[in-house]
């Protein structure tokens, strides 16, 4: 007998004497249904993704909670600020709107002087809501209002309109009787 | 009391608006300072630049007063009406930004139809300065971006001013811009010899600050020597060309918070402000 086997032999007892026996035949159960080792390591990489996607589940569900925290404050005392700020911080964070971390921060200086975020994207949206959470409704509605229509598409259409306007006096969005 | 300063060329395209711009934010955002800011001209592109095309529009769609309203506010008075009224200056005044520190940008906007002004522009010079003396201690600066025309406009920019800062653009047809000026200013010094109003500094602006073209360097050796010779001062800094500038015109943003506009740029502009604010004596 070469020392090899010995050394099998010495493992299995230790495995043995290590685990239950159903935790054993669990085991084998497993490598019976998944083969060789290469599709056991798939295997288990798809364990640990499908650990990732849980944990990343976690996350996005912290940061609506952190959202909340940070609007939260306002639902009972100002429901009008509540409403428009968790709408206006909803389609920051989906992206809709100011996309880029350097709009948010743009902005954000445009309404404050010390307004400083860190380098992150979460971090500027939350200073940014604690920013206009101060200010009046109708001066958030403004500023809402300013940055939903200052995407570069509308921009070339406010280029069109304020063109036509000069020109005939009038614009395509003037109201008519 | 505002210190007023006028930017003034009667070259067009030299770069006076932009200034105007990123001045009156520098002062107010870096300086802290309450800043009127006045278009005189009735392109607006001043107003443009700080409201943006849509709310530019909606402005002047709403009826909304502009610097029109200051000039003929005792035009041609309707029966209906009766005698002409004082024009509010909060009518008149726009809100650009106000900062929980007191330093604020208004803005009195500008539109098309002062160029009408220009057509019957009798005993209307004075009604800026006039308007403006009304509203002056609610202010540190008033900055007038002028018109480039030689008109009732730069007599109602001189009027109201207390200094005087010439952009120029170092190329040959824009230098010849500030002759003009002088000659303009020389003949309104002698007509009013009771107001003060001092050439605080010629800008040169849009300069390379890289491989300068023969063409600047010349023109701006042309404007130096002129300079001298009236006892004109010239900026050290000179306000350096940079793409950054119309994409802030684009934005409404100045220059030091225009996305990637680069930090040397910022600091070029700043070097500009700083000297102008001590041209000015507010530094």
């Amino acid at each position: 007998m070469n020392s090899k086997v010995v050394q099998i032999a010495l493992r299995i007892c230790l495995i043995k004497e290590e685990f239950s026996e159903n935790e054993i035949l669990e085991a084998i159960k497993l490598l019976e249904d998944h083969g060789s080792a290469s599709i056991l390591l798939d295997y288990l990489a798809g364990r640990k993704a499908a650990s990732k996607t849980r944990r990343s589940k976690h996350k996005s569900k912290s940061t609506i909670e952190q959202r909340s925290r940070v609007i939260i404050s306002l639902q009972d005392e100002e429901p009008e600020k509540f409403e428009l700020l968790s709408e206006f911080d909803s389609m920051i964070r989906q992206g809709k709107i100011l996309s880029e971390l350097d709009d948010i921060k743009r902005l954000g200086e445009q309404l404050s002087k010390d307004f400083a975020p860190k380098n992150s994207r979460r971090d500027a949206i939350d200073k940014l809501i604690d920013l206009l959470a101060k200010r009046q409704v109708d001066e958030i509605r403004t500023i809402i209002r300013t940055v939903s229509s200052s995407d570069s598409k509308n921009k070339d259409n406010d280029y069109q309109e304020l063109a036509r306007f000069i020109i005939t006096g009038r614009s395509s969005q003037a109201k008519t009787i | 009391m505002a210190t007023t300063v006028s930017l003034i060329n009667m070259k067009g395209g030299v770069g006076k608006t932009t200034l105007a711009f990123n001045l009156s934010w520098y002062c107010a955002w870096r300086a802290n300072m309450k800043v009127l800011a006045v278009d005189l001209d009735p392109q607006a592109n001043l107003s443009q630049y700080f409201m943006g095309a849509k709310k530019y529009r909606t402005y002047l769609e709403d009826d909304n007063n502009t610097v029109v309203e200051i000039f003929e506010q005792f035009s041609a008075p309707k029966s209906k009406k009766g005698s002409p009224t004082l024009l509010s200056p909060r009518s008149v005044i726009h809100t650009l930004h106000e900062w929980n520190d007191g330093s604020l940008i208004h803005l009195i906007p500008s539109r098309l139809e002062l160029a009408w002004t220009l057509k019957n522009p009798t005993e209307k010079a004075q009604l800026l300065p006039q308007f403006l003396a009304k509203i002056s201690d609610s202010y540190d600066l008033i900055v007038i971006d002028c018109a480039p025309t030689e008109s009732i406009l730069t007599a109602a920019a001189y009027r109201s001013s207390r200094y005087i800062f010439v952009p120029v653009k170092p190329e040959f047809l824009a230098t010849i811009g500030l002759p003009l000026l002088a000659r303009s200013l020389e003949e309104f010094r002698l007509m009013h010899q009771n107001q003060t109003i001092e050439m605080a500094g010629i800008i040169l602006n849009d300069y390379r600050r890289t491989k300068t073209p023969p063409e600047q360097l010349a023109s701006s050796r042309d404007v130096k020597r002129l300079a001298q010779e009236y006892n004109w001062p010239v900026l050290n800094n000179p306000a350096y060309h940079s793409d950054s500038y119309p994409t802030g015109s684009r934005g409404g943003t100045p220059i030091f918070l225009t996305k990637y506009a680069k930090d040397y740029v910022k600091g070029e502009f700043s070097g500009v402000a700083e000297e102008f604010l001590k041209s000015v004596n507010l530094k």
